[in-house]
């Protein structure tokens, strides 16, 4: 009897149609970043491991960046919202790639401005350039015009993480959000 | 031929809309600025440079996204406003780049700016300062 049950749900998975993809890239079996330990705004060690149990969103950004920044993140803090409920299983992620500039403090006050649930990690200044290339992402100082200052280069790429830390989903920074919540609603969903 | 005259040597009237920025964290130093720059005149003009009592510098950036990476470079020799037309400074495209904030920006607060073009000179302008949750 038992295999019975076993060949015709063989045959029924087989019949099943495949699921469709994903709106963003899907990428289960990439692991970038899930090794890492970096900081947080409390000074904190953490890994994405502590934040099993939810769906965990990573974006490289820094405070002085007043414009795709700012507009991710306020984007993101949009999608927790528009998944309801399902919204508390989605944590928010911002890796900070100017540490120097980036005080723990003035990173919290920056995140939180947006979502008091997001959270800010702060790599040390010496630990960036190894923190990014886990990510197989880039970030590249730039002088501005005078010389007296600077913005940063970076992958505004959107990583996301299901409940058990796997790395699932690429997006871009630019992805239409009811997009990305359909996709974060599969994977609260599948879990 | 007095009208023609009028008319040709009128300085094009450069209007503002929608000026506006996000508001900043205790810390910040950073924030974009954006507008519609709308040139009603018969000739073109150019936003040069802007400066404000509260920045310490403002640049003109433009923002691409190529690759998955984010840029922002400074626009060489200004914003042409062709005549007749509208040029917007947004989230994402061309921004005002508001650096060296001597203190956070608050929402529902205005910022003096001072805008100056090629031909229409110094324009004054006042900036909307938007909560940062609520501006994409
Ligand atoms: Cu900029």
């Amino acid at each position: 009897m038992r295999g019975i049950i076993i060949v015709l749900s063989v045959i029924f998975a087989a019949c099943a149609p495949p699921p469709l993809p994903f709106n963003a890239t899907e990428v289960t079996g990439v692991s970038y970043g899930t090794q890492l330990q970096i900081p947080d705004t409390q000074g904190k060690s953490r890994s994405l491991a502590d934040f099993s149990g939810k769906i965990t969103v990573v974006f490289f950004g820094f405070t002085s960046c007043p414009d795709v920044c700012p507009s991710t993140l306020m984007r993101l803090g949009q999608l927790r919202k528009s998944l309801g409920a399902d919204g508390a299983a989605v944590r928010v992620i911002l890796v900070t790639v100017d540490p120097e500039r980036d005080t723990a403090s003035r990173l919290d006050a920056y995140v939180k401005n947006f979502d008091p649930s997001f959270i800010g990690l702060r790599p040390e200044p010496a630990a960036l350039e190894s923190v990014v290339k886990a990510f197989h992402a880039i970030a590249v100082k730039v002088p501005t015009a005078d010389g007296t200052d600077y913005t940063i280069d970076h992958s505004s790429t959107i990583y996301v993480y299901d409940q058990n830390t796997r790395m699932r989903l690429i997006a871009q920074a630019d992805m239409p959000i009811e997009q990305l919540a359909a996709d974060l609603r599969r994977l609260i969903a599948d879990s | 031929m007095f009208v023609y005259v009028g008319i040709a040597s009128a300085a094009p009237s450069i209007q503002i809309e929608n000026a506006r920025t996000r508001s900043t964290a205790p810390g910040q130093t950073v924030s974009g600025g954006y507008m519609t720059l709308i040139n009603n005149g018969l000739t073109a003009d150019r936003l040069l440079s802007v400066s404000a009592s509260w920045a310490g510098m403002i640049e003109i950036h433009h923002t691409s996204m190529d690759g998955g990476v984010m840029r922002m470079r400074e626009v060489q020799g200004g914003v042409p406003i062709p005549a007749n037309s509208r040029v917007e400074l947004k989230p994402r495209g061309m921004h005002l780049m508001l650096m060296q904030l001597a203190a956070p920006l608050e929402a529902g607060r205005s910022m003096p700016l001072l805008l100056q073009f090629e031909k229409a000179g110094a324009v004054k302008v006042s900036l909307r300062v938007e909560a940062v949750g609520q501006m994409p």
